[in-house]
């Protein structure tokens, strides 16, 4: 049997969840055994790939950036994780939705400033008005939630998910987990 | 004519960002810039909420060094509240932090930086990854990779240098395909 391709993304979250995953430690021998990472912030490749079989989403969908990118790798996987609560619900990221754009870019940029305050304008991409969970924007085919999901969690559901196994979700893990 | 290179996303890295280096009309750098392409405003939305929330909210800033902001945010609740932690949970704090560091070095060293040490800066970036895709088809590269790691920490391969364990490893996985 050829080797699944996985990948992993992080939109608007804290990174946790991938560190979660790989506290995955000796177990991520086994699961390379298994899978080839093709794509991921721990790997080179700038661009997402064609033929994803398993993509893990971590965070929520925040900017133009993060809604294009979740279309991408809609588009280029068989099957989605939204892997985490932010992923799941907009969780922390999605706190500033009743604030408002302006006002949250205004206390980060401006009135905190010590030098040179100014709102970054270019290259950086441009904001949501709100930020939603990824299933707001394409089919999600798996959620793992968690804050962030234990590396037991991500062992016990990516073995399943390989193998063809069984997955019972509410068994392994729970929103705020 | 003067040109811009473009680094997106910068990967292997601890958090969100974009590169641009400004080139000029003698294809040389007259300017760089980092963009950070994250921005979910806990400066704003942290306002008027119990200030309890704070050590379980601030840690998700950053889910790599959630540590650090744990503890800064207890420190200020304790200052609102005018109290003093005993020493004994001062020392343990400590330790919390330490091992955070400890962490944190690991996942820098095994994750991020040690792909370049093993494979060297002009290796294929499909595979500049601990648990990337095989270096060739067919072969274990990503298992022999993360199996090497150890003993490019303890110089216990063969050779006389970290290039030449990379040298000797790729010529492993070529060997074998």
């Amino acid at each position: 049997m050829s080797k699944l391709k996985l990948a992993t993304a992080w939109l608007d979250g804290c990174s946790g969840c991938h560190m979660s995953f790989l506290d995955m430690d000796e177990r991520l021998l086994e699961l390379a055994e298994l899978v080839d990472v093709v794509y991921s912030p721990i790997v080179d490749t700038k661009e997402f790939p064609d033929g994803v079989d398993i993509a893990l989403v971590e965070g929520a969908v925040a900017s133009v950036d993060d809604e294009k990118k979740i279309k991408k790798i809609r588009a280029h996987s068989k099957m989605l994780i939204a892997m985490g609560d932010c992923a799941i619900t907009g969780n922390v990221p999605s706190m500033r939705n009743p604030i408002g754009v302006e006002a949250i870019l205004d206390r980060a940029y401006i009135e905190n400033a010590t030098i040179q305050p100014q709102i970054p304008c270019v290259v950086v991409p441009k904001l949501l008005k709100t930020v939603k969970p990824v299933h707001e924007f394409v089919k999600v085919d798996v959620f793992l939630p968690g804050c962030p999901p234990s590396a037991e969690t991500f062992h016990t559901a990516l073995t399943a998910l390989i193998t063809g196994e069984p997955l019972d979700v509410p068994a392994l893990t729970r929103f705020g987990a | 004519m003067s040109q811009t290179i473009t680094i997106d996303p910068v990967t292997r890295l601890e958090g969100h960002g974009k590169i641009t280096i400004q080139l000029n009309a003698q294809g040389e750098v007259e300017d760089a810039h980092f963009h950070v392409t994250q921005v979910r405003g806990f400066e704003r939305f942290s306002q008027g909420r119990p200030f309890y929330e704070m050590p379980a909210l601030t840690a998700r800033i950053c889910g790599i060094c959630p540590v650090s902001h744990l503890l800064a945010s207890a420190k200020a609740c304790e200052a609102i509240m005018s109290v003093r932690i005993p020493h004994t949970a001062a020392q343990l704090r400590r330790i919390l932090n330490l091992a955070q560091m400890v962490q944190s070095h690991a996942l820098s060293f095994f994750h991020l930086s040690s792909p370049d040490l093993l494979l060297g800066m002009e290796s294929d970036p499909a595979y500049g990854c601990a648990v990337a895709a095989d270096s060739e088809p067919g072969t274990d590269g990503a298992i022999a990779r993360i199996e090497l790691l150890p003993s490019v920490l303890t110089g216990s391969t063969a050779g006389d240098g970290i290039g030449s364990r990379a040298e000797a490893h790729l010529r492993r996985c070529r060997c074998t395909a």
